[in-house]
């Protein structure tokens, strides 16, 4: 019986290893991987902008700039939805049916398969664009920064309004009956004690929120035009770091080519990394 | 003593008035792409469904009908054969980090995780692409699977922590007074319990790893065909839907939508069966 | 049927439903008293004022209310209440646990309106108007409460505390009248001396009793017309509590005060009138000293000798 628990308990230590190992050898092949690249391109994978397999030439910025960039933005555009279905079903109508639905669908929109809102995308949202930009007189691509930014805007609601509603609904009562009794409306004390006492799981929401932005590749990948390039203009199509992968690593045969998208596969594993683990921080210094 | 002028309460009343106008009609602006998915799926995608579609393979391009039988065959091998292979360590793993919280290793572990769980799908391809496509030289089920088990791998392991910390600690220190081994504990009495929550972890990580193209782009890579062994290639749902979005063929691009139909109904329906499930408890 | 119920029926009584739980409790109560202790004061002559309302005149009743009920749900908590409250002196409300007591006051402050499956219904006037046609909001802004559970704002520091009723509803100030404001009020609170060189850290990292006086000063800086307190010293320690009290009792010859309290020895120490909530009715109103010497109900009686005994 002893040698058989000792047997389990190492066995069970052995599955809990796993998890690091698989992070260390994640982080060590791609490391390894990039290496061929790196040594012919330098520091200049960091900072060039120019991205050409022709010409060996393996700059990293405009992905690293695309995925910045349409991550940022979406958060901005995400900012206002997420924060009012938070307010809306975490206080305004807590505790009644209508929140708890519209608590679910939100969590359906996180559920739906990236591939399928892409295909809903190119099918009626760009068209929708395209109408746009012949009003505006631009180019009626459809595809474009603008357009993934919207949809991924869209997507990553979910991450930040269900954290926001439970850190709003995590303010204590006493607290929130205290300002009522000072005669406060209801926005009022939204906005001078609840957001303010909730402030870092709501930060900490939107981190994850763009986390995820960093990372996600198909919707993204099928709405983005994919042109190497920095975005011009709000509209032009450019590159992320996720899709580049997604588009060009299984036609990449010339061996710093692919030690080069094994680079950008690095870059995106370590920003993500840290900002969930930025993003768990902060909401583990507010719930503790 | 200062003279106290109050605000006007109805100025203020109005405010709060517009307040909740702002906020429900972001909420209700925020759902509307959802209805909009919803709406267009079922619309596109039923008509594109039969008993053809169901039971016969993808067409070529730019013909006519075609079905998705094989990427209905690959998503299901690789979907299970992902749940095998991540279930029993994360399930073992879950269960050493319950037992030795205040373990240093334990807490890397956790760590670990959620860094885990943070790696971007397309990332975890490129690794197992690297790990297991390149050394075997071709695409196959099995790397596929692998891919989706890294994913499922943190999902679980959380989930078993949960649930087995929810046990009460007088439960376990019960079968230990009565001279149960450690082994026989968690086999006998542990487990058991955990078992409704920890299923309900593994079916929430394989309805959110179904769903997922970017692992299988360079793993199982797709194939027209149904894979008979595993280590041949296979198609997936999300990754035909994918392929055939982006393709200029309209009996392709039908397909899409009735592939959609099918996955976001899979999705939806296990999605709610486990939060009634778990609900009810 | 307190009169008629034996002891064991006691315990055939529905553990679910909190009357006539209650009322078992107060017949435990009752029925271990010695019958020593209860006899002679059964044997002075009752008093027939059971409620002093109508013998304050009109200018001197800050708050009156007529035919208050409260609903939860379908259950009657609250069951026609009339009482009137003097511009001068503390009323302490007492009554065993769950007749209603925090129920009556919340009324008065309106905070059953968070709650939508609550309805109250009957007249509130607050001097010559009529509250019950006002918004919430502006009563409330009139009518200061502290809580049972000290509940100081903790995103704001002692300062903001004291000026959180002008900061929630959006009321500007000066620096001058801030300070003003928030030195005056804490001297009023007797809580300067103790904070004065730390106005800015946080509310929350004050004492227990620190903070409940802070949630009075706060209710004090806006100026209120009446200062509604549910059990504010149940949290806290006896020296803490003996504070509250001498503030209180400070506080009482400037502003009409009204307190819940459990502990009949603080009310007697330092109210000037007791109401005595029983199942939702009041059963007796009436100066502190009568009503602590011969109350003219026989529930009062009990439940006064239940706690001194
Ligand atoms: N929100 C509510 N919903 C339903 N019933 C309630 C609610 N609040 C209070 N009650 C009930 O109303 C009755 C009166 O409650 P209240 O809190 O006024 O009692 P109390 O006299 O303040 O008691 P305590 O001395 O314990 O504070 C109790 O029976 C209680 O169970
Ligand atoms: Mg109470």
């Amino acid at each position: 019986m002893q040698v058989k628990d000792t047997f389990f308990r190492i066995i069970l230590l052995i599955a809990a290893c796993f998890a690091p190992v698989l992070i260390i050898g994640s982080l060590l092949t791609l490391s390894s991987g990039f290496i061929p690249a790196f040594n012919e391109t330098g520091l200049s994978f960091f900072w060039s902008a120019t991205w050409d397999p022709q010409t060996r030439e393996f700059g990293g910025v405009v992905f690293l700039v695309g995925t910045i960039a349409t991550s940022v933005l979406a958060l901005i555009l995400s900012f206002p939805f997420s924060i009012a279905i938070s307010i809306f079903t975490g206080e305004i109508i807590h505790g009644t049916r209508l929140a708890s639905i519209i608590a679910n669908l939100v969590e359906i929109i996180s559920a739906i398969p990236s591939v399928v809102i892409g295909l809903w995308a190119i099918f009626v949202f760009i068209p929708i664009m395209q109408q746009l930009q012949i009003l505006i007189g631009a180019i009626p691509y459809g595809t474009g920064f603008l357009t993934a930014t919207i949809v991924l805007a869209f997507m990553i609601i979910p991450f930040s309004a269900t954290l926001g509603r439970e850190v709003i609904t995590l303010v204590p009562t006493h607290i929130k009956e205290a300002a009522y009794a000072m005669g406060a409306t209801r926005f009022e004390v939204i906005r001078y004690v609840i957001l303010p006492y909730a402030r870092s799981g709501i930060i900490g929401g939107f981190l994850i929120s763009t986390a995820r932005a960093f990372g996600e590749t198909m919707a993204v990948t099928m709405l983005i035009g994919n042109v190497n390039h920095l975005p011009t203009h709000i509209l032009s199509p450019t590159n992320t770091m996720a899709s580049i992968i997604a588009n060009e690593f299984a036609e990449a045969t010339d061996n710093v080519y692919y030690a080069a998208l094994i680079g950008i596969g690095l870059l995106l594993l370590i920003s993500s990394i840290v900002l969930s683990y930025l993003a768990r921080r902060i909401i583990k210094h507010f719930i503790l | 003593m200062f003279a106290l002028q109050r605000n006007a309460t109805r100025y203020r009343i109005i405010k709060n008035h517009i307040f909740n106008g702002i906020v429900l009609f972001f909420t209700v602006l925020a759902l509307v792409p959802l209805f909009l998915i919803v709406y267009h799926v079922v619309k596109m995608g039923i008509p594109a469904i039969d008993w053809d579609f169901l039971t016969t393979t993808e067409a070529p391009p730019d013909t006519e009908g075609g079905g998705i039988v094989n990427s209905i065959v690959g998503t299901v091998a690789i979907t299970f054969l992902a749940t095998f292979i991540a279930t029993p360590f994360a399930i073992a793993a879950g269960t050493y980090i319950a037992f030795n919280r205040k373990k240093k290793l334990s807490e890397w572990v956790y760590l670990s995780c959620s860094a885990l769980q943070s790696i971007p799908a397309i990332v975890v391809g490129l690794i197992i692409y690297i790990w297991i496509v390149a050394p075997m030289g071709r695409f196959s089920i099995l790397a596929g699977s692998v891919a989706c088990a890294f994913m499922m791998f943190p999902i679980i392991i959380i989930s078993t922590v949960e649930v087995i910390s929810l046990i009460s600690n007088e439960v376990i220190e019960a079968a230990f007074a009565m001279g149960a081994s450690f082994f026989k504990t968690i086999m006998k009495v542990v487990l058991p319990i955990a078992t409704p929550g920890i299923a309900a972890g593994i079916i929430i990580a394989l309805a959110r790893v179904t769903g997922e193209a970017a692992p299988i782009l360079f793993t199982a890579f797709g194939n027209p065909f149904i894979p008979t062994t595993v280590t041949d290639p296979a198609s997936t749902l999300p990754l035909t839907i994918y392929k055939f979005a982006i393709s200029p063929y309209e009996n392709w691009q039908e397909t899409a939508w009735g592939a959609s139909f099918i996955l976001l109904l899979f999705i939806i329906v296990v999605n709610f069966t486990t939060k009634l499930l778990t609900k009810k408890r | 049927m307190i009169e008629t119920s034996t002891p064991n029926k006691l315990s055939n009584l529905n553990k679910k439903d909190p009357s006539q739980k209650q009322a078992a409790v107060f017949h435990k109560m009752k029925r271990l008293k010695p019958l020593s202790i209860r006899k002679p004061s059964i044997a002075k002559k009752r008093p027939q004022i059971k409620n002093i309302s109508q013998q304050f005149s009109h200018a001197e009743t800050i708050l009156s209310i007529t035919d208050l009920c409260v609903y939860f749900s379908a259950t009657k908590v609250l069951k026609n209440i009339n009482i009137n409250f003097p511009k001068k002196g503390l009323v302490a409300i007492m009554g065993p646990s769950g007749c209603g007591k925090s129920t009556l006051i919340r009324a008065i402050n309106r905070m059953h309106e968070l709650d939508q499956s609550t309805n109250v219904t009957g007249k509130l006037m607050l001097g010559n108007q009529d509250i019950t046609t006002l918004p919430a909001m502006a009563v409330r802004q009139r009518i200061g409460m502290v809580f049972q559970r000290p509940n100081p704002f903790p995103n704001m520091t002692i300062f903001q505390n004291v000026l959180s009723g002008y900061i929630l509803t959006g009321m500007r100030l000066n620096k001058k009248q801030k300070n003003e404001i928030v030195i005056e009020n804490l001297k009023k609170a007797f809580l300067w001396d103790e904070v004065k060189d730390r106005l800015h850290e946080r509310g929350t990292f004050l004492s227990g009793g620190q903070q409940q006086r802070l949630c009075i000063a706060r209710s004090l800086a806006m100026q209120v017309d009446v200062l509604l307190l549910d059990e504010p010293t149940s949290a806290l320690d006896p020296i803490a509590t003996t504070r509250i009290e001498n503030l209180l009792q400070t506080l009482k010859k400037e502003i009409p005060i009204i307190m819940v309290t459990h502990n009949t020895a603080q009310a007697s120490r330092i109210s000037d009138y007791t109401a005595f909530l029983y199942l939702g009715e009041l059963i007796e109103y009436n100066k502190t000293k009568i009503m602590f010497t011969v109350p003219s109900d026989k529930r009062t009686e009990a439940y006064l000798m239940g706690r001194f005994g």
